[in-house]
Formats: C-alpha cells, structure tokens, sequence
C-alpha cells in the first residue's frame, strides 16, 4: 500500500504542474486587475504602464508563470519607466512557498486564505458531518421500508429539497428563523456573521450563528446523499451473503450495520472523497447570504478584483487536496473491501 | 428506530438551546454597527484602495485638510483656514495652493501633525517602490515643500481647479512611515495600509476581523471634540437580503446602498431612509463612433427617444422608496443636476410622443410597411439599447422599449455583466468598442463635488493607441472639447460656472446625453442613531457627534 501511495504521489507532482499553467493563463485572461484602481474614473493609460511595470504585469505571461513557480528576486524590474531594471523582485515563489501577494489586499496570499480557512473548515466541516449523519439515517430508513408511506414522503422531500436553489432554502431559513420569530417574540437565530461582535465569543455564540447555514448547506446534500445510501442499501439488503448472515443467527443491527452498510457505503465513500477537498473552497451563496467569513467569500472577491495570486492560490489548494483525497479514496475503498487491491 | 429518534432529539435540543440562548447582549458602551455589503481591501485610501467603502471610514480614523460637510460647504480639519484668494492661500496665478496648518493638532500617540506629513504623503504617492493605485492629483504637482512645521506650500504645473476637492484627502505619519519605507523600498506590504497604528481622526482602528467586522475605538488623544460613541463597528454583509433582515432586526443600525423597493420595506419596519446626493445621476450615452450606428447620430432620433420616452412616470413607478407623494427620485435635468453647477434654465423634455412621431416623420424616418416600425431609404429604426444586469435597470429598459416602440423606434435589450459593462476599450468592452447604439448607467463628475469631467473630451476616445480612454461615446465636438479644456484652468469659480452652464446648453440641444433620473445613494438608519448627517463626500465627516439613544 505504501508503494502505491508513493506511486501515486510521484505521478500526481506533473499534474499539478500541468493544472497551474493551465490555470495561470485561463485566469490571467479573465480579467483586469487594474481596472477599477482609477476609482471612479477609468484607470488612465500612464497609471497602467505605471502600474503594470510595479506589478510585473508588463512581463510575458511566461514570465510572469515563472515568478510565480520560483520567484523573482532573481529578476530585476524597471520600477521608474526609464527601460532599466532598478530593483529586484522580492517573491519566492510557490514551490519556495511563497504564493504571492494579493493585488487587492497587498498581503501575502498565504495570510489571506488563512485568515478564511477556519470559519471554512468550521462551517463546512459540521455541515458535511450533520450531512452524513442524517443521510445515513434518512438513507437507512428508506431502505429498510421500500415503497411504503414514510418511503414515498421521504422520497418526494428529498427530490423537493433537491430541486431548490441554495440561496432560496438560505433566504427562507433567515426571514423565518431570524427576522418573522423575532418579529413574533419567539426565540430567533441572529441573521448574519460568525458571532457578535463586540461581545465574548463562546462555543454557545459561534453555534447559534452556524445553526441557519449550516442546516441551508446541509438540506440540499442530505436529500442527495440519502438517495445514495437508500439505492446502495436496496441492492445489498438482498443479497446472498445477507441472507447468510442472517442464517447465522446474527441480529439485525448486527447484520445491517456490520455487513449491508458496509458494502452500501462504497459510492458515498467514492462521493465524500470527491467532494471533501472542494469544502474548501466554501459555499459561495451561504456565505454570502449570512456573512460567514469564509473562503467562498474570498473567492468571489478574488474573482471580482481579478486578483490572480489568490485565485491561484485557492484553486491550487484545492487541486493539492483533490489528489490527496482521491489517493486516500482509494485506500479507504480498500480497506473497506477486501476485494479490491492496490 | 431508536437511533432516529436520539438524532431528532439531539437536532430538536441544539436548535432549542441556540434559539433560547439568542437576544442581543446588554450594551455596556455607546456602540454602533454599520453594515457594508463589501468589504475593503485596505483602510489607505487613494493609495492602496479606490473603493467607495475606504473612502466613507477615512474620516473615522484619518483627518485631511479639510471636508465637506453635507450642504458641501468646507470645513478645515487639519488646515487653519480653506486656501483661497482673499486669504492668500491661493496665489493669483492660480497655480500655488498655500495650506496654513493648526497648532494643536496631533497623532493619536501624541506626535503633533506637522507640514512634513503632508510632504511624505505627496513623496510616497509619487515612489518609484509605492505601487500606488492612482498618483492623481499628486502627478500634476510640480512640488510640495514645507517652509515651516505649519505650512504646506503645493505647487502645480497649471491651474488645476478641482485641487479643493482632491488634494490631501488622506494624510500620512511621517514618523511610522518613513522607517518602514527606509527599510523596505515600499509601503506596498506595510501593515498600517490594514490596521493604521495611529489616527489623526476621532476613532482609532482597533481590530480587524477579516470577512467579519472592523472595530473602531474613540481616539482619546483627538485634537477636537471627543467622540461620543465608545465605538463603531463595521459589519461585511454582502448580500442586500441579508442587509435588510440585519436593519429589520436592529443587528445594525445603517446600511448603505439601498435599493428602491427595499427601502420600502425598511420604512414599513420603522427604519428612516435617507437619500444623499452624491453627484451621480443615471443618464443614456450615445454612440457617435465613426462607421457605427448611423441612426442614433441623427439628432431626431435621440430627439424622439427624450420625448418619446415617460421618464416622469418611470421615476413615479419604478424608483419610489417611501410611501409619500413625493418619495421617488426626480428626473434630472443634466450631468451636474443639483450640483451649484447646474444651469436652471435647462428644463427636461416633457413625454410627448405625438411630438417625437412628429420629429421623426420631419426627419424622413415613415412606417412604410405598417408594421409599427419606421423605416428611411429602406433601413428599420433598429436600436440597441445596452446596460448591465442590475434589475431596475432591466425594468426600465422594458418600459423604455415599450415606449418607443409607439413612437415607431424598436429597440433590442443587451444585458451584459458589470465587468463587461465597465470594461474599456483595452479589455474589449463593446460598448467602448461602439457595438451598441445607446446605453446606460449612473455616474458622477471625476472629482465631485467639483465639476470637472472629462467623459466628452476628445483626447478621451478610446482608441488603439489610448486603450483607457473614458469617452465611450467616441463623441468630438470641437466647441464642446475648448469649454471642457478651458473651464479646467480657470481658478474663478463664477467664470468656471458660466462655462459649465454653456457646456450643459451645448449637450441639452444636441441630446449629447439623456438624463435619466438623479440618483442619490439610499442610506438606511436605525431609529436610535442620532447626529447622523451623511454627507455626498466625506460621508461621516461628523462622525465624533454620532450618538446613540438610550
């Protein structure tokens, strides 16, 4: 198993290179980071020389993909516009582990993600785990009574919740839970942030906040994931070694949560395996609707100011972990199932 | 089953005890929360941000030579006296601006303020190492010298008459700086530009949560009155819907940019809505670009769509934001409406579509298939219309389009993204590149409250070689172009306002640009903030006085 993993590791380093060039030129080609810095007028034409000679934007896309990949204080820039360099670039570059410097917040690219990270993990991580849970429950309950009444109920639901926009079930949850119960003298959710400012932030404050985006996040993915459970159970529950287990006198929980949930379970592994290094990248629309300080926030505004190093940095970090996940998909595929060798 | 019935239990309880715990916390300190639906990327504005939100907390934490206050009238801060002729502040050329300093004033850690802050602000923005976002106005300086501690003495290469509005907007500690620049060759990557470590304003910046809030603590070391709140926080809520649950529920007790029909809702719920004239008014551009669009340089044809189109009824049913009679935006009579450069005599064109067929028929443009749609030497009276995706916008594209198309002009609606819409020429913005007919948006003079723009000049027509250029329209009226490069370097502000008066005729009677309506910015107040007088510029240039009710 080791040889395997350091297999696919050593296979995965020229896909990454591969994945940054191609994301270096399609995201220097969405936009223009200097635009909108004239303020209300446009950016004038000697600003920009100005500022695309202070920023390295005057180098050569290839250039530029080289400064980012090794740094540039190797390289001297012409800061003063006289055609001489004058002064030495003061990147490291990534593989120095320097991601770069942010256009908008004049920071390094590393502080920005990491002051995002933790509300991200944070959010995204409790609403990946009431997510599971309560697909394997709902899932569960399905399976074990196909067809029937709370089958049909749980089944229209699901294809209902599914069907919903994110930002209709986010917006929903704020008027009622926030605004319409305290409007009525009813015990309310708080309508935006990660917690008060201004007072002692508590586990109690941080988990009242997280209650409405956590449960918008969670809706849309439980009437997911459920299906997956429900149809994985179905096919197993019939099976031969089932009927087996059971003939051996094992009791029923016994059988369904050793036996059938384990084999059943194979396609959401395949699905949390895919899906967890992207929980990093956050959830663009909850987010924003309740002002959670994450990395989807980040992303938009990154996206919005054309700000290539953050955007690189963040897809990056996302491309790095959907390799390490897929390699660890693999081994925990097999280590739930004996048949499948590395 | 049993295993169902503990996770309910559990969800049931988690919900149950977030909800009793809810409730805002018991104030001890006067404290209020200003909601921003975007947040900044740095608090040093003009230097490392140009966005509209780092410029309304300037005057929190930083104190420039003077403000405007909300009737737009000065008011020296870190100067003794606004420069001017009579008191010799402004030297008879025009060209030499003597900035007299106060005596008292002083950083929040006690430094005093002095004339050589002044002349280290003006070298960072003009380094070579400092990537600074604009160098504008401080390029057109010949020199900023500082003769003694308490006067600073700005020399320009010509008269530059918007300098009042633009020059010293922000002010920087020499003694913080100065080593930090010494040390690094550049302030691009200086913490301050995030967390300022001193203020020259009422409030000191306390703390910045990223993606959270920003803390704003009273600088107890401010040289003029005291602030009267503990503090001011401001909240990043970026979405409008989430903005407007957060005033509703008083989790914050202003909000910015307030749409229409939100602002109905928000009054419904007991917040006071006030509308602050900030220069910027909506308007339709057209494209005069050679060997495109020939219908809309035809003055009848921009003729017949002012007439033709209701813009009192638009504003009466589109921008109401109040339940009264008189709570909708006006339409605007020009680009500088409700400005002091505006001329009166300038009255907007009455709807009358009978007036505009009748226009269009003395022009030559029939319907000769019947059809609804006019037609000259076999071409149809096409147009296209292009604005970005803001919904009211969208709105009153369907409106317009059904307005004309009873005069017989059939207009085609282009949507594109702001990105787009904003672009220019360089980045292939085709509305820069002159695809589209007419199109519309909302803006303000360059240098508001001073009139001065340069949206018509000829110089400005984006080109090949002048990527950036800001005129669109491609427009070059030869006497239209003098007034613009004239009025510029004239330093009498009535000789400067008759000009603008002409400029305005000038772009009335040939339909240059259709105003729309007056767009002031909505602002949204919680009930117990007091002293709120949100100014076009400088916009909490009364900060210190802010109170709360109890």
């Amino acid at each position: 198993m080791l040889r395997f993993i350091v297999r696919r590791l050593i296979q995965s380093i020229p896909l990454l290179f591969l994945i940054s060039a191609i994301l270096f030129v399609i995201l220097n080609n969405i936009g223009d980071p200097l635009a909108t810095l004239g303020g209300r007028q446009r950016t004038s034409a000697a600003e920009r020389d100005r500022l695309e000679r202070q920023l390295g934007l005057d180098q050569p896309i290839h250039m530029q993909y080289i400064f980012w990949l090794i740094g540039n204080d190797w390289f001297q820039f012409d800061s003063d516009g006289d055609g001489v360099g004058d002064r030495y670039g003061t990147r490291r570059g990534i593989l120095r582990g320097d991601l770069g410097s942010s256009f908008r917040e004049r920071r390094p690219v590393s502080d920005v993600i990491s002051d995002r990270l933790p509300p991200t993990l944070l959010l995204m991580g409790t609403a990946y785990v009431f997510t599971i849970i309560m697909a394997l429950g709902v899932g569960i309950y399905s399976a074990l009574r196909p067809y029937s009444r709370a089958d049909n109920v749980i089944t229209a639901l699901s294809f209902i919740l599914y069907s919903m926009p994110i930002f209709w079930i986010a917006l929903s949850l704020l008027w009622i839970f926030a605004v319409t119960f305290k409007q009525a003298g009813l015990p309310y959710l708080p309508t935006v942030g990660m917690y008060e400012p201004g007072q002692p932030v508590t586990v109690a404050q941080v988990a009242r906040h997280m209650v409405l985006p956590v449960l918008s996040l969670s809706l849309i993915s439980i009437a997911g994931y459920s299906r997956y459970v429900r149809s994985g159970m179905l096919e197993v529950i019939n099976s031969d070694y089932i009927r087996t287990a059971y003939a051996k006198g094992l009791s029923g929980r016994r059988v369904l949560y050793r036996h059938a949930l384990k084999n059943a379970s194979l396609p959401l592994v395949t699905l949390i395996g895919l899906d967890i290094p992207f929980l990093l990248g956050g959830a663009v629309v909850t987010e924003q609707i309740f002002s959670w300080p994450g990395m989807g926030q980040l992303f938009i505004n990154a996206l919005d100011g054309a700000d290539f190093p953050v955007l690189m940095g963040l897809l990056m970090l996302i491309a790095l972990l959907v390799v390490i996940f897929q390699i660890l998909t693999d081994v925990v595929y097999a280590l739930i199932d004996p048949r499948i060798r590395l | 089953m049993h295993f169902r019935k503990n996770l309910l239990g559990a969800i049931t309880i988690l919900m149950m005890v977030s909800m009793v715990l809810g409730g805002v916390g018991a104030q001890n300190t006067k404290s209020l929360s200003l909601a921003f639906v975007q947040e900044i990327d740095s608090l040093n504005f003009g230097m490392y941000s140009s966005q509209f939100f780092s410029a309304l907390l300037t005057t929190l934490w930083n104190s420039p030579a003077w403000v405007f206050d909300d009737q737009l009238n000065p008011i020296p801060r870190l100067a003794a006296e606004i420069p001017s002729t009579d008191n010799g502040g402004v030297s008879p050329d025009g060209k030499t601006i003597t900035i007299r300093l106060r005596d008292d004033i002083v950083w929040s850690d006690g430094e005093p303020i002095t004339s050589a802050d002044f002349v280290f602000t003006y070298e960072m923005f003009m380094a070579d190492g400092n990537a600074v976002d604009s160098r504008s106005p401080y390029s057109l300086m010949e020199s900023v010298t500082a003769p003694d501690s308490q006067t600073v003495v700005v020399k320009f290469a010509d008269v530059y008459a918007p300098w009042l509005t633009s020059i010293f907007t922000l002010v920087h500690p020499k003694h913080i700086l100065e080593p930090i620049f010494e040390a690094e060759g550049t302030l691009d990557n200086a913490s301050y530009n995030r967390i300022p470590t001193v203020s020259s304003g009422p409030f000191v910046v306390s703390e910045w949560q990223t993606g959270n809030y920003i803390l704003f603590t009273r600088n107890e070391a401010y040289f003029d009155e005291p602030a009267i709140l503990d503090q001011i926080f401001v909240r990043f809520i970026p979405d409008d819907a989430a903005q407007v649950a957060a005033l509703i529920n008083r989790d914050v007790d202003l909000g910015i940019f307030i749409a229409p029909d939100d602002a109905l809702t928000l009054q419904r719920n007991g917040i006071d809505i006030i509308a602050v004239n900030s220069g910027y008014n909506e308007g339709l551009y057209f494209n005069f670009r050679e060997g495109k669009a020939p219908a809309i340089k035809e003055l009848a044809v921009r003729q017949a769509i002012a007439y033709g189109m209701d813009r009192q009824g638009i504003v009466e049913d589109l921008l109401r934001y109040g339940d009264g009679p008189d709570d909708h935006n006006v339409v605007a009579t020009n680009f500088w409406y409700n400005t002091p450069w505006s001329n009166p005599d300038i009255q907007v064109e009455e709807y009358n579509p009978d007036l505009a067929r009748q226009i269009l028929e003395e022009a030559g443009w029939i319907d000769e298939d019947g059809d609804g749609i006019r037609e000259k030497d076999g071409v149809r009276l096409r147009l296209t219309w292009a604005t970005n995706q803001r919904r009211l916008r969208t709105l009153v594209q369907a409106v317009g389009q059904q307005q004309l198309a009873e005069v017989g002009i059939e207009v085609q609606l282009v949507n594109l993204p702001s990105d787009i819409f904003f672009g220019s020429y360089g980045d292939g913005n085709p509305v820069a590149l002159g695809e589209y007919d007419f199109w519309e948006f909302s803006t303000t003079p360059g240098s508001f409250p001073d009139p001065n723009h340069v949206y018509w000049t000829c110089a400005e027509i984006p080109s090949d070689d002048n990527p950036s250029g800001a005129n669109d329209m491609a427009l070059c009226d030869e006497e239209l172009d003098a007034l613009f490069q004239l009025q510029r370097t004239l330093a009498d502000p009535e000789a400067r306002q008759a000009i603008f008066y002409q400029i305005q005729q000038i772009m009335h009677d040939n339909v240059y640009w259709l105003p729309m309506w007056h767009d002031p910015d909505l602002y949204a107040l919680s009930a117990r903030f007091e002293n709120a007088r949100i100014a076009p510029i400088f916009q909490f240039w009364n900060a210190a006085n802010w109170d709360v009710s109890s």
